[in-house]
């Protein structure tokens, strides 16, 4: 019996020595992908000079407004710095044979409101959409104001017939004129009439041929998906117009609608436009459409046909009408079968996945812009080409930052016929330094996260807010980018739902700039309380 | 440290193998005893069969196989919310060992020791395990509910050959047709391949798949706790 209690003995030390235990799922954090918005628009609203707009007021609507989310899974959709970063929740992303359709009504106090369509197709993963609001009465190097103080009787009527014009300023050379008779009442959106000492009249006319008119234009670009047209039919739409206006009447600060009896609005129009129907520049007796765009609703409605009259060199059309709105006067090309072509982008300079953001300008065959907007490309990467009219149009690629310089372009010749093409963007000819940033999150007490995507904006140091350049968008805290010189310092901007994250004087010192965030990790260097706060309450809920 | 205790093993084997080679052969070849045994194995290595030889009372030779396929399930909490957990082991070998009999000079329970040391080779040595969130994942006010989330696939393998080390208690001389032994022991499973991937929104997991391998790291050995149904032949 002593010996099998030695033997027993060394037999279990052995066995505790080989076999200590330790729970599988030790240290262990289970990570769940914040990937969860795959589809996304990213939306930089800025004044017609370029200044940031912080007050910003976001919604939604359309017919898939349910769907849409903020960037940061919030339904409420903020907007700090202006930038406004929308997407698809996982359920209801697009697919081969349903889009996506919603609005962005964007609203600032003292700006005019925008109401911007947005469709998200199949495989559109990213968009980048450049909003400009107009400051109500500030004319911009495209467009000018005339603001009218006209006196009403007390019944709300004027009280003569009084007409008034937008200046001549600079490149906007043509004007709309509005002529109201006497006796006209002004009616709100209910139809009452509005009673008042006094009638404020303003219009906003537009220089048509300006390239910056296009983000002007109502929905911030020519394409638009809700047009109502001379048989009533609705369907998409790509408006080439010659000119364009925006009137706005108000009494006692209630805003104008209808008339009781009907005004008249004489626009002057682009000399330089050549209607796609004629091949030759706008002439007297020729026909163009005119339409109305509310933007309370982003719908255009045809509302009459005017012959081109040439008085002493300037065409214009005249029209009467008896509500008010933004009224467009040119071709207007209904696209309800128009298939988006889809670009593949050859980059091979483009290495290691970097990814870049340039410009994407389409012009018609008389030279007009049609398009212009800022794509992510990579090597190889998909680019889906929506909003384009069924004619042929020849597109230009720019740098996104100066000097702009072009690195590619071509043509194409039925943008609607969904054809696939591959789009050639060269080297932008400067030494390139491929920086890339891995970001990880260690949380408190729950290790590390995967933190989830955001945007990534930059600028020169010190330079004004205004002049922040998106970066990309970093999935899965990782980014790659040529845009970032190795030995400069960059001003840094991150935005998530309501916060935004500044980091000022950055130094980019090597082609990796991966970090880890965290309590015993990295707190930055300016604030690391700050850091720690902002770290704590990002991973609440984790 | 390990190659150190397996000698430190040996030796210890050595000694009382030694020790059992002096006692008095003569009065315990003159009991009559069955040479060849077969025996029904229940263990924690599962259910199997061994056909045992013992030329002499005092060494005896094994060969046998058994087989463990088990399955279960369990609710964890993973993030304060509950985790279904489904998992499969399946282990299956087959074994060849050596018994020794070192205090048959012994009276009592020393006199039914056994040591064993053996080898077995294991066609199925592995574990797999699912993983299913069942609460529902809010990203801001998106509810992503478990269904969709997707679920952890973990796998454990180990080496095929495994040697094997233990000691049990069983009569030497069964005198009737049937008696019982019992076993302990280990086979030295080597260090376990730990596998973790994961499906929708858990497939980044396999970023865990390191850890998993390091805790899987600590399970060299298979604890062995085996009741013998030994049947003369």
């Amino acid at each position: 019996m002593k010996n099998f209690t030695k033997l027993f003995s060394f037999m279990m030390l052995v066995g505790l020595l080989f076999n200590s235990c330790r729970n599988p799922a030790y240290e262990i954090n289970v990570l769940f992908d914040a990937d969860v918005i795959k589809y996304k628009a990213t939306v930089i609203v800025k004044g017609a000079n370029g200044e940031t707009l912080p007050n910003l007021n976001v919604a939604v609507t359309g017919t898939d407004a349910a769907s849409i989310y903020d960037f940061s899974g919030t339904k409420a959709i903020p907007a700090p710095g202006g930038i406004i970063a929308v997407g698809v929740e996982p359920k209801a992303i697009p697919t081969a044979s349903k889009k996506i359709n919603f609005n962005l009504s964007i609203t600032a106090p003292g700006y005019e409101p925008k109401l911007i369509p947005v469709e998200m197709s199949v495989n559109q993963f990213s968009q980048i959409i450049n909003v400009i609001l107009l400051k109500t009465i500030i004319p911009t190097a495209a467009s000018t104001v005339v603001v009218k103080e006209i006196p009403l009787s007390p019944t709300g009527a004027t009280t003569a017939s009084t007409s008034f014009s937008t200046p001549v300023l600079g490149a906007v050379q043509e004007q709309t004129t509005i002529s109201i008779p006497a006796g006209v009442q002004f009616k709100d959106a209910s139809g009452a009439t509005l009673v008042g000492g006094t009638l404020t009249a303003q219009a906003i006319n537009y220089n048509a041929d300006d390239p910056a008119a296009i983000n002007l234009f109502p929905g911030g670009k020519l394409s638009a998906p809700n047009v109502v047209d001379a048989s009533g039919n609705t369907s998409s739409a790509f408006f080439l117009p010659a000119g364009f206006t925006d009137i706005r009447m108000f009494v006692g600060g209630s805003e104008v609608k209808n008339f009781s009896t009907p005004i008249s609005i004489a626009m002057e129009l682009n000399p330089d436009f050549v209607p796609q129907s004629t091949g030759v520049k706008l002439k007297g007796g020729d026909q163009l459409s005119v339409y109305s765009y509310q933007t309370s609703t982003g719908q255009f409605k045809y509302e009459t046909v005017g012959t081109v009259v040439n008085a002493a060199g300037k065409l214009s059309i005249s029209f009467q009408t008896n509500h008010l709105t933004v009224f467009i006067i040119g071709e207007v090309i209904k696209t309800p079968n128009c298939v988006n072509p889809i670009a593949t982008i050859a980059a091979p300079w483009l290495l290691n996945a970097a990814k870049k953001i340039v410009t994407l300008e389409t012009v018609d065959n008389d030279g007009s812009i049609l398009s212009s907007y800022p794509i992510e490309i990579g090597a190889g990467s998909s680019i889906t080409l929506p909003g384009l009219p069924p004619i042929a149009v020849n597109y230009v690629i720019h740098d996104f930052v100066a000097p702009f310089a072009v690195l590619g372009g071509g043509k194409i010749d039925n943008p609607c016929a969904g054809t696939g093409l591959t789009i050639t963007v060269n080297d932008p000819g400067t030494p390139l330094d491929f920086v890339s940033l891995l970001l990880n999150v260690n949380c408190p007490g729950k290790g590390t996260i995967i933190v989830p995507n955001f945007d990534l904006f930059y600028k020169p140091v010190g330079a004004p807010d205004s002049q922040y350049i998106l970066l990309g968008t970093a999935v899965k805290g990782a980014f790659k980018t040529t845009n970032l010189k190795i030995g400069s310092s960059y001003d840094f901007k991150a935005n998530w739902g309501t916060q935004v994250k500044v980091v000022s004087n950055r130094p980019i010192t090597a082609a990796d700039m991966s970090t880890v965030v965290g309590d015993n990790d990295f707190l930055g260097s300016k604030s690391p309380a700050y850091n720690k706060m902002l770290l704590i309450e990002a991973c609440k809920g984790q | 440290m390990k190659r150190t205790i397996t000698i430190l093993s040996l030796g210890a084997l050595l000694t009382v193998y030694s020790q059992a080679k002096s006692q008095s052969k003569s009065a315990l070849e003159a009991v009559k005893r069955s040479e060849v045994t077969i025996s029904a194995t229940i263990a924690t290595q599962g259910v199997g069969l061994d056909l045992k030889y013992a030329p002499t009372p005092v060494f005896a030779a094994r060969v046998g196989a058994s087989i463990l396929p088990i399955s279960g399930q369990g609710v964890y909490r993973v993030r304060s919310e509950p985790t279904d957990v489904d998992f499969d082991a399946d282990f299956a070998n087959a074994h060849l060992m050596l018994d020794f009999h070192p205090f048959l000079s012994e009276e009592g329970l020393s006199s039914k020791v056994v040591v064993t040391a053996g080898v077995g080779y294991f066609w199925k040595a592995k574990g797999d395990v699912v993983v299913s969130y069942r609460g529902t994942y809010k990203y801001g006010d998106i509810l992503i509910p478990s269904a969709d989330l997707g679920q952890l696939y973990g796998g454990v393998k180990w080496d095929k050959v495994a040697p094997y080390l233990g000691f049990g208690f069983e009569n030497v001389f069964p005198k009737k047709a049937f008696n019982i032994g019992f076993a302990i022991g280990a086979y030295y499973m080597g260090e376990p391949k730990a596998t973790l991937t994961g499906t929708n929104y858990l497939s980044l997991n396999t970023s865990n798949q390191a850890q998993l391998q390091k805790n899987m790291s600590y399970y060299r050995f298979l604890p062995v706790l085996q009741i013998n149904l030994n049947f003369g032949l």
